[in-house]
Order: structure tokens, then sequence, then C-alpha cells
């Protein structure tokens, strides 16, 4: 059997002392707070001898191997542990790199089945090489040699810088807008409000604009410099039709899927991007990624035809600019007007009464919370009547492909043989209206139609050929490569 | 296979059951706030009205009960294992037999006193339903004929 890298014992010592640090907090804290926080010494070093000794310990009881048939890993010293993971069930295997496993070139590898949340096997940390060479057999492309392919490979996508910093700019980043919202803006907001009630109205009405304005372009700068060292270095290849993935400036990582595993499939597009006729494209299979995501990035920012025939060749036939789309139904705008009507008003009823009944700067607290919850219910709202006229969902004999959302379309699709059940909602209201909220689930993906009639889900259901299994994913190499030769392969390349 | 099966009606018991406790769970909670808020925190005394809402709740939740045993249904195709149930919102979930992977029983003791189990199906993704009150002896079958045939990854 195998050993991890005897990098293992420094590069997991950090992360170690941080969960250590973590859970001794309230210990800490407890002490000062009792008033006998004075020497900390011997319990820093308590925590420091006993993260070395874990990190050794995960160093000197791991081992691993691979099998004829599985995949095997023991570990632990007084609780062991003892797994084997059957090699077809295995869906992805992913290689991170944080800046201190770059540092000395090592790896950490994570194997994922279907059944599994997340990472069913973690090794941390092997070499480079070694890691690279684990992943290549777990998934039945040793005989390869590492050297001599990646001479001749050429990626079959890859992101320059400026492709890479229009999509950062571009980019929906409405996600740290509002974690910065609750990071700084709620905790700050006492400040701000004291220091503007000494100011002329006039004076602290243009500080509290002006604030708005700083704390937005902020949050979407920082948004974009994540882009920017999340997806830096992007990079796909395609060998033996096996898709392999890695991006990252600071954090690599290293995806290597099946392409007969995918399940799912996210084509997204923001407003800006959509005037530049630019798109991405997401998949997903039955395992996630780690801590790499759920969804796996097959092409960032690239022209909107050529995202489109990505997703021919991912899904055989599927042709995304030929579809016959069909609009939700309008009860399904009709319902999330009212529940988006419904929030606002409770939301401004219950700010108002707690803030007639606060005290202090309990008022002004309040207010700033329902201006931010009102603006974002008002603007969901708002996005949802502007992508009416595109919103849609069409039937095809390859699969179910759903398109909605303005600010950020996304175009998400299932195929037939990868559902595994549907499930179908209808309140009693929309019963005349023959009219049901629709969602069908693969492994682990789902999509959701609003508003479908009874007609194209007794469509969708006879299309379902449940007693049709998808095609088995062939064992050798040999086989995958007499598929590749007959398969017209998809470039998509960037000058 | 292929007939439109319901839960036992025992099962009302068990129902019957939760409800009083979910909602009498809420009541006493709501009840407590409300009474701390009107001691400690100079409420109104119409706050202690709130602890209402659970009662009335868990009143119509009763009421409905025959209703919604009658409004729960599941059959077995050849294919599929479609269970349908609600009242106000009808559910209905179709399941492809050959995604499914294991089917589980879970019973509490009130079950156990009128030999019925909730049967609970998963696929490899997720739990995808659970069909309510069926007697031990059924859903030994059940479980069989879910089982049975050639599965998919």
């Amino acid at each position: 059997m195998n050993r991890l890298h005897p990098a293992t014992i420094i590069v997991s010592i950090l992360p170690r002392l941080k969960e250590a640090v973590q859970a001794s907090l309230p210990v800490i804290i407890g002490s000062v707070v009792a008033g006998k926080g004075g020497n900390h010494d011997w319990f820093a070093i308590f925590i420091g001898l006993m993260t070395g000794f874990l990190a050794i310990g995960t160093y000197v009881t791991t081992r691993f191997s691979i099998e004829t048939d599985h995949v095997a890993h023991k570990s632990g010293w007084i609780f062991r542990n003892d797994r084997r993971i059957p090699l077809e069930q295995i869906q992805n295997v992913n290689i991170r790199q944080n800046l201190l496993e770059r540092i000395f070139k090592v790896a950490t590898v994570d194997v994922e089945t279907a059944m599994g949340k997340g990472r069913d096997l973690k090794l941390s940390v092997l070499g480079l090489a070694h890691a690279e060479r684990f992943r290549e057999e777990l998934l039945g492309a040793a005989h390869l040699n590492l050297a001599d392919r990646t001479q001749v490979e050429e990626p079959l996508v890859t992101l320059n810088q400026h492709d890479l910093f229009l999509g950062a700019v571009t980019e929906n980043h409405l996600q740290q807008v509002l974690v910065g919202m609750f990071t700084v803006i709620i905790p700050g907001v006492g400040w701000i409000i004291t220091l503007a009630s000494k100011q002329r109205p006039e004076v602290a009405a243009l500080m509290f604009g002006t604030g708005i304005v700083v704390f937005v372009i902020g949050s979407w700068l920082w948004g974009v410099i994540s882009y920017y060292l999340k997806f830096g270095g992007f990079k796909v290849y395609q060998n033996e039709q096996l898709f392999r993935i890695s991006y990252g400036i600071i954090n690599r990582a290293q995806l290597a899927i099946r392409p007969g595993r995918i399940e799912y499939m996210n084509l997204t597009t923001t407003l800006p991007q959509r005037w530049m006729k630019r798109a991405s494209l997401h998949i997903g299979t039955a395992g996630s990624f780690g801590e790499a995501g759920v969804l796996a990035p097959v092409a960032l920012f690239v022209d909107r035809k050529r995202a489109y025939e990505s997703v021919s060749g991912i899904f055989q036939g599927l042709n995304l600019e030929d579809l016959d789309w069909q609009p939700f139904h309008p009860i399904f705008y009709r319902s999330r007007l009212y529940r988006g009507l419904l929030t606002m008003a409770l939301s401004g009823v219950a700010g108002v009464f707690l803030a007639s009944h606060a005290r202090g700067m309990g008022p002004s607290f309040i207010y700033v919370i329902l201006f931010f919850i009102l603006m974002i219910a008002g603007a969901r709202l708002t996005g949802l009547f502007l992508s009416r006229p595109e919103n849609g969902f069409a039937i095809t004999d390859q699969a179910l492909v759903v398109r909605r959302g303005y600010f950020h379309q996304t175009i998400s699709a299932i195929p037939i043989t990868r559902m595994e059940n549907m499930a179908i909602t209808q309140p009693w209201w929309w019963k005349r209206f023959d009219c049901s909220r629709f969602q069908v689930q693969g492994m682990k993906h789902r999509v959701f139609v609003g508003g479908m009639n009874s007609t194209s889900i007794d469509r969708l259901i006879s299309l379902w050929h449940i007693d049709r299994l998808p095609a088995p994913i062939p064992d050798s190499a040999t086989e995958l490569v007499t598929e590749s030769e007959t398969t017209e392969s998809q470039e998509i390349t960037h000058s | 296979m292929d007939e439109l099966e319901r839960p036992d009606h025992n099962v009302l018991y068990i129902w019957k059951a939760e409800v009083l406790t979910v909602w009498g769970i809420w009541f006493l909670v709501v009840l407590g706030c409300s009474i701390f808020a009107l001691l400690k925190l100079d409420a109104p005394a119409w706050v202690v009205g709130f602890a209402a809402i659970p009662v009335i709740i868990g009143a119509l939740n009763l009421f409905f009960l025959n209703m919604r045993w009658n409004r729960w249904t599941f059959q077995i195709t050849p294919n599929t294992l479609e269970m349908s149930h609600g009242v106000v919102v009808r559910h209905r979930r179709i399941v492809a037999r050959n995604r499914i992977q294991h089917v589980d029983f879970n019973s509490g003791p009130i079950g156990r006193k009128f030999d019925l189990v909730h049967v609970v199906v998963h696929t490899a993704g997720a739990t995808v339903g659970t069909i309510p009150g069926v007697r031990t002896a059924r859903a030994e079958q059940l479980r069989t004929e879910l089982m049975s045939g050639q599965k998919s990854l």
C-alpha cells in the first residue's frame, strides 16, 4: 500500500491548528470573561503539540492502494477506518492545491461517488506527479505516459487575460454585495448613523448616498478580484473522452470528469455578456467537486455560438439554437408577484412596528435593514417581469431545457436518460388553469419549471423511457479511443 | 401492481399524535414567549392571544385529517412508483423504479402498536418519498417489488 507525502505533516498543521483554535474559543473566551485571562502559554503549547501529533499521526497511519476493482484506504490509530470504493462508482477525481501545497509541489486528491455528500475519499497530500498518476489510474487512463501527454496535448479551451478580465467585470457579483452588506454595512451602520446625525440633513443624505455607492462598487471590485483569482489559468483538456479542467491562481483545482457521467448542464450569461454575445458553460455530475463547487466550468466567457456547440457536443444532438420554446404559464408570474408584494408588505409592517418600539439607535438600524430587504425584493420582481419574454422550457427527445432570468440568465438542461424522479405540485387554485409547478431531478441536480401544463408534463413522461438504461461506461481505454475516433470533437479556441 | 393504493386507515392515529405533539409544543413555546414579554418587557396583554394561532392551525389539521388520508395514494407500475398526496396543494412524485437504490422502514410506538411502518424510498441522489402507514406484510412486498429488476448508476 502507498503512503502520503511527508509534506503532509507540515501542510496539514495549519488547517488543524485553525480547527483547534476554533474548538477552544469557548474556553479562551470563558477564561477571559471570568477574569482568568492571564497566562495562556500552557494552552497554546498544548494546542501546538496536539496539532503536531495529529499531523504526524495522519502521515504515519494513512495507507491507500488501487486494486483490481476498488480503491482501498486505511487510516487511524485508536479509531481505525477501512474504506473501499468500487472503481465503477467513482464520479469525479479532483486535485486541489492551496498556496502552501503549491510551494511544496504537493496536492490534495478528492475522490467522489454519487452516494457521498461531497468527497468520499480525501488524500492530503500526495506529490503532484503522484496525484496526477493516481487520478489517471482511478479513471482508467493510466496507459498514457504523463510526460508525453503534456508535450503533445493542446488545451481545448483556454481563457486569456483579456477575456478573464472582461469575464470578471461582467459576471454577476450580487452574492459578494449581499455578503458585504451583512459583514460590513450592518455592523457599521451604527457608526454611519452617528456620523450622519451630526450633519445637516442634505449633507447626511449625500453621505448616505455616497456610502451606498462606495459600498456597492467596493463589493463589486471584491467580486472581480475573487473571480480573477478563482479562474485565472483556466484550461480544459479533452483526452480519451475525459475532461480535465484546471483553474485557480492561489488555490488551484484540477477536475477530471467522465463525459458519460455528466447529468446536468448550466449555460449562464449576464446582461452585459449578452450584449457582447458571450456565455459560460458549467456541467454537473452525480458527485460534486468538493471545495471546487457543485458545478465544473468547461467554458468561461466564450462566444455564445461556440458555447451552444459545446452543449451539442456534451449532450449529443441537443441544439440550443433550434428549440421549440414554450413560455411559463402566466399564473406563475401572478403567484410570484403576489408573493413578492406580500413579503414586502409584511416586512414593512414588521419593520415599522419594531422600529416604533425600539429605543436609541434601534429605529435607524431597523430602517436600514428594511431598506435593503425592500430593495432586494423589488429587484427580484423587476427581474422576473423583465425576463418574462424569454423565460420558457423546451422538451426534446434528448433533454428538458429551461431558460430563465434577465440580469443573470441561465439555460439549464437534464438529459431524459438521467432523470431519476419528477415532482409535480399543483395548488388547488391553479387547477382550473391546468398548470403545475414541475421539477425533475437527476442524481444530484434538478431543473425547475415554474408553470407547465398537463400536456407538456404528459409528453415528458412519455419520452422518459424508463426501461431504457443509460449507455454503460466502456471498461477499457481502447474502447474509449475508438469512440473518440468516430465522434467529432468540439473545439473551442481563443485566438 | 398498477392498483391505486392508500395507507392503512389506522395511520390516522399516527397523524393525530403528530399533529397534537407538534402544535402542542408550538402552543407552549408561543405561550411562554408571550407571557415572558408580558411580564418582563411590559408588552400589552393582547400578545398572549398569539398562542391561539398554533391552536387554530392544529385544530384545522385535525379537522382535515380524513380528507388528508383520502387524498394520499400510491401506485406501482412496471416502470415507476407514483405517489400523490395533499389537500390544499397537490403533490405528485414519480420515481423511476430502476433508479431506486434501497427502501427503508421507519416506525414509531403508535405505528408498531398497529403493525404499521413508513416506507422510505431512496435513489442514488436523494430520499424521494415516504409512504406512511403501510402494513408490515404489504411493506415487505413493496420492498421486494421496488428492489427487483436491474438498477442503473
